[in-house]
Formats: structure tokens, C-alpha cells, sequence
């Protein structure tokens, strides 16, 4: 990578500089909650479901590559591990949603809800969905430090008995992730729009989850091997197999994408195509075109080829915007739901940047105890 | 297998070592080509990282084949799909235009995937010559019973008269393969 595209400077400023611009974003967001809390809280829940997505993504990642038995990602074992345990952060972002903006954006919470909406009562009620969502966060953040607790042990010091925990934590991870994604997609995501469904909708938030855990190694990996600060320098190899799963997972992304506008295109049945009619109008039409031109289109085109999969700044470029393109696609899942457009997205642009800002701060604080 | 320019010795012997790691096998075969023995072929169980690079293996061109063959499989199935669905046999399907897009989406990607796979497959076969024959070309290839298991066998072989055996069998005995077979033979 040359040195125009990334700046010599550091990954770390100072904690003071973060804690003022998450105090500052968090304030904003603040004041947006009293003009438009509509618009306020649909940017919280966007900001927290999306470092939800990427940290879980980076856990995802660890426990897949811990189950396959791979070791090309050694080097880079820090980077989904400390992006995992940056959880909390977001997970907060998504309770002030879920517990203050709870009858703003979901309209099952309000008493004027529709009959269709009533009869989902039995799932869709404000202390079982509250209560879901704590045993969610606790089960996923149990599930993240069993799995770093287990790969700590087993750097510090090898052994076959260390190893058989470190696989036996990520198998118990994996198949619970995905039941808990998938409850937290119907949950946070589907029941914006409670009248509407759709079988393709969890699976959706799954493969979001996966393209996005793995753009956000990608991008940190190749910053901190600029920086000389993996545990060991990137070979062509190791990029190339990023390279690969960036590509491989954009395509599945796209493939599941395309299934679920495709199912309800063709059948056209109203009940279905709310959620499309939604995201067609209202000003929303060209953002939702724009997503799968960052997250499928762009990745696809440019990493395509075996040079750009290994050349660093064209991986680093490619990641970036499926970053993008997945911060888009989570704000497209929840906005829409809250009215039309607005000409600049503050409330969730303030919340995004507070959200990522306090993930970092939870991460330079495990770089600092030297993990 | 890592696959190589297949060069069966037509002359001069050929020696053969057997290892039971990846990473030593990608070591002795640095460690052999820097000295100068020529490493003709590697056996593996599977693909190793960085044994085409330690053999200096020239870059394969197969992806161009699996690009070509994609293309041709979707752009050919669109065309296909178009002309059906408009000159050749116009029908109402829940009311959408015969053009609708969409619905040829599926299939273009089946025949795009399908096709590049075709063609991958089938430049391998062209060019590795594996098509199958009724009588056997040359006899099956496997110089050692544990290759598709757990063994890496590099085979050396002895091209011209540079080839010095003492220093082949000093260096040998630094890189401690498991078996080390001086003139290997196919049985």
C-alpha cells in the first residue's frame, strides 16, 4: 500500500479526543431527539445495529476460522477478537433505542395499532420484546468472552486440551448465532413494519452481518499491518484470502438480497411489497439502488481479479465501501419505516460516529492491556 | 495436488522425498532449488500455500477460462431468455411485461456459474491432457501410497551431469525427510 493512500499517521489519538467527539455526537443526537424523535431514534437504532453487525461479524469470522482448524489468519488473530469485544458499545446504542424510542419507532408498541398488528400480540408485546433483547446482548457477550477467553489461553500457551476449548466455544457459538440474529432481525428490524413479513429477512441480516464482520477485519487488518502492529506481517497469501471471502460474501449477500426483492416481486402480493413500496418512494429510491451497487457491484468489479484480491490498497478500497454500502443497508432497514427522507441524516450520522467512536475506545483500551 | 509442468525424467534419475508437514515440504523445496537441484514435481494432499511460489511456478492463466466461460454462459443465457420470452413465445405471467428483467435473473446466474465452471473444468482436462482414455497413457502417478493422506513427496531429478550426489544426500541429511528414495522408479 503506498503511503498517499492511508497518511503516515497513527491509529491511536488520544482518549480525550474520542470521549469529546462521542460526548459532542451524543449531544447532538440529544437535541435531534427533541425536534424529530422519529428521526432521532431510527439513527440510534441504525448506529447500534450496525456496530452490533460488525462486531458480531468479527466473531463470527473468529469462530469460523477457529472451526475450519485455518491458521493463515493468525497473524491477524487480534483483529476480529478485539472487534468482537467491542459489543457493549453498541448494544447500548440499540437498548436507548429499543427502551426510549420504543413506541416512536414501532408502531406494534403504540395503542393504535391496526387489528393485523393486534394479533401478533403474543410475540410483539413491549416486556417479552424487552426481554428478548437482554437475553440477546447477555447471550451473545457471554458467548464473545467465553471465545476470548478460550483463544487468549490457547496463545499464551498451547495445548491439545486448549485447543479442544477454543473449538468446542466456537461450536457453541456459531449455531447460536445464527438463531440470535435471526430473533434479532424479526425483533429490531422486521417489526418497524409489523404488518409486513418475510422468510428472507433474517437470513438478509445474517449475511449483512457476515460481509460487514469481514470488511471490518479486512480494513483493520490492513491498518494495522501498515502499521507493523499484527502479530505478524500480511503475506500475498493472507490478503488474497481476505480478498476472497470479501468477494465471496458480497456475492452472497447480493444472491440473498435479490431473493427476497425477487420472491415478492413476482407473486406482487400488497401485503408483501410494502416494505419495496416504501423504500421506492419518498425520496429513499436512489439510496436503495446505491446499496447494492457498494455492497455486490463495486466489490464484485474490483476484486474480481487474483492482483486486486493480494494488492493491499485495492482490498483496502473495496472493503471501505462495502463498510459503506453496509451502513447504508442497515440504515435502509430501519429509516424508511419512520417517514420520508431527510435531506442530510443527521441523527444517525451523529449517532454512527458516537457508536464507532466509543468502539474504539474499547478497543484501544484491550490494545493497551496488550491483547 | 499441486500441479506442475508434469516432466517425466526422459533421462537421469529422479529421487524422492517424503515429508509430513506443509511447511517443511515448502522449506526443503526452497532449500533444494537455492542449491540448485531441479524439484520437478511436489505431491500433496492438498494445496499448500506458497509451494508455487518456492517451486517458481509461472502464474496460471485458468481464471481467464473461468472468466470467458461466464460470460458466455450469462450474457448467452440472457439473449436466450429474451428471445424466448419476446420474439419466440410471448406469454402473460402475472401481468408483467415480457421484458421483465428480474425473473431472467435466476437462471443467468445458474448458467453463469455453471458455464464458468464448464470451462474451468474443462481447460484443466484440455491442458493437463486427463481426459480419460481406453488405454492408459502412461502408468498412474502416485509415487507415494500416503500422498493423498498425509505426506508431501518432492521429487528431484537428475536433469544433467551438474547434478553432484554428495552434495544431494549432505543436504539430505539436513532437511530430515521421513524416506528419502534414491532413484525412485514408477512401479
Amino acid at each position: 500500500m503506498s503511503a498517499t493512500t492511508l497518511g503516515p499517521r497513527p491509529l491511536a489519538p488520544s482518549s480525550g479526543q474520542l470521549v469529546a467527539v462521542g460526548f459532542s455526537t451524543a449531544l447532538l443526537a440529544a437535541g435531534a431527539v427533541g425536534f424529530q424523535p422519529a428521526e432521532a431514534w431510527a439513527g440510534v437504532l441504525t448506529a447500534g445495529l450496525y456496530g452490533v453487525t460488525l462486531s458480531l461479524g468479527g466473531a463470527l469470522f473468529l469462530a469460523i476460522q477457529i472451526v475450519a482448524g485455518a491458521r493463515w489468519w493468525f497473524p491477524l488473530r487480534n483483529v476480529p477478537l478485539r472487534l468482537a469485544r467491542t459489543l457493549p458499545v453498541p448494544l447500548v446504542a440499540v437498548g436507548l433505542a429499543l427502551v426510549f424510542g420504543l413506541t416512536t419507532l414501532y408502531p406494534w408498541a403504540r395503542p393504535d395499532a391496526s387489528a393485523l398488528v393486534h394479533a401478533k400480540h403474543a410475540w410483539l408485546n413491549p416486556p417479552l420484546f424487552l426481554a428478548r433483547a437482554v437475553v440477546l446482548a447477555v447471550v451473545w457477550l457471554a458467548l464473545i468472552g467465553l471465545l476470548s477467553r478460550a483463544l487468549r489461553a490457547m496463545v499464551a500457551q498451547p495445548s491439545a486440551e486448549g485447543r479442544r476449548r477454543l473449538v468446542r466455544a466456537a461450536l457453541v457459538f456459531l449455531p447460536l448465532f445464527a438463531l440470535s440474529i435471526s430473533v434479532a432481525a424479526w425483533d429490531w428490524g422486521m417489526s418497524l413494519e409489523p404488518e409486513w413479513f418475510s422468510t428472507m429477512y433474517s437470513v438478509l441480516l445474517f449475511a449483512g452481518t457476515f460481509q460487514g464482520g469481514i470488511a471490518a477485519v479486512t480494513v483493520l487488518a490492513l491498518l494495522l499491518d501498515r502499521q507493523g502492529r499484527l502479530a505478524a506481517p500480511l503475506g500475498d497469501a493472507a490478503r488474497h484470502d481476505l480478498g476472497k471471502l470479501l468477494f465471496a460474501f458480497s456475492t452472497f449477500w447480493a444472491y440473498v438480497w435479490f431473493c427476497q426483492y425477487l420472491l415478492i416481486w413476482y407473486s406482487n402480493i400488497p401485503e408483501e411489497t410494502g416494505h419495496y413500496v416504501t423504500r421506492f418512494g419518498d425520496g429513499w429510491g436512489a439510496l436503495f439502488w446505491l446499496t447494492p451497487l457498494l455492497c455486490f457491484v463495486f466489490p464484485f468489479v474490483a476484486q474480481i481479479s487474483q492482483p486486486a484480491k493480494r494488492d493491499a490498497g485495492s482490498l483496502y478500497r473495496a472493503a471501505l465501501v462495502v463498510l459503506l454500502g453496509r451502513w447504508l443497508d442497515t440504515y435502509l432497514l430501519v429509516a424508511p419505516s419512520q417517514g420520508p427522507v431527510p435531506a442530510v441524516p443527521l441523527g444517525a450520522l451523529a449517532a454512527t460516529v458516537a457508536v464507532l467512536a466509543g468502539m474504539r475506545l474499547l478497543w484501544e483500551r484491550d490494545a493497551d492491556a496488550g491483547h | 495436488m499441486a500441479h506442475t509442468e508434469a516432466r517425466a525424467p526422459e533421462r537421469g534419475r529422479v529421487h524422492m522425498l517424503v515429508f509430513d508437514a506443509p511447511e517443511t515440504t515448502v522449506g526443503a523445496v526452497r532449500r533444494l532449488r537455492g542449491e540448485g537441484f531441479e524439484v520437478a514435481e511436489v505431491y500433496s494432499p492438498f494445496p499448500i500455500h506458497g509451494i508455487d511460489d518456492a517451486m517458481a511456478l509461472r502464474p496460471t492463466r485458468i481464471a481467464l477460462a473461468t472468466l470467458i466461460g461466464g460470460l458466455c454462459g450469462g450474457i448467452g443465457k440472457l439473449v436466450f431468455q429474451g428471445w424466448v420470452h419476446v420474439i419466440d413465445w410471448p406469454m402473460d405471467i402475472g401481468g408483467k411485461p415480457d421484458t421483465a428483467l428480474p425473473a431472467l435473473v435466476p437462471v443467468t446466474f445458474e448458467l453463469t456459474v455453471l458455464i464458468a465452471a464448464f470451462a474451468t473444468l474443462g481447460t484443466l482436462f484440455l491442458r493437463r491432457r486427463l481426459f480419460p482414455r481406453l488405454v492408459p497413457a502412461s502408468a498412474p502417478s502416485q509415487p507415494h501410497p500416503r500422498v493423498t493422506d498425509d505426506r508431501f513427496a518432492v521429487l528431484v531429478v537428475e536433469r544433467d551431469g551438474s547434478f553432484a550426489p554428495d552434495r544431494f544426500r549432505t543436504l539430505c541429511q539436513a532437511l530430515r525427510p521421513l524416506e528419502l528414495v534414491e532413484d525412485w522408479r514408477v512401479a
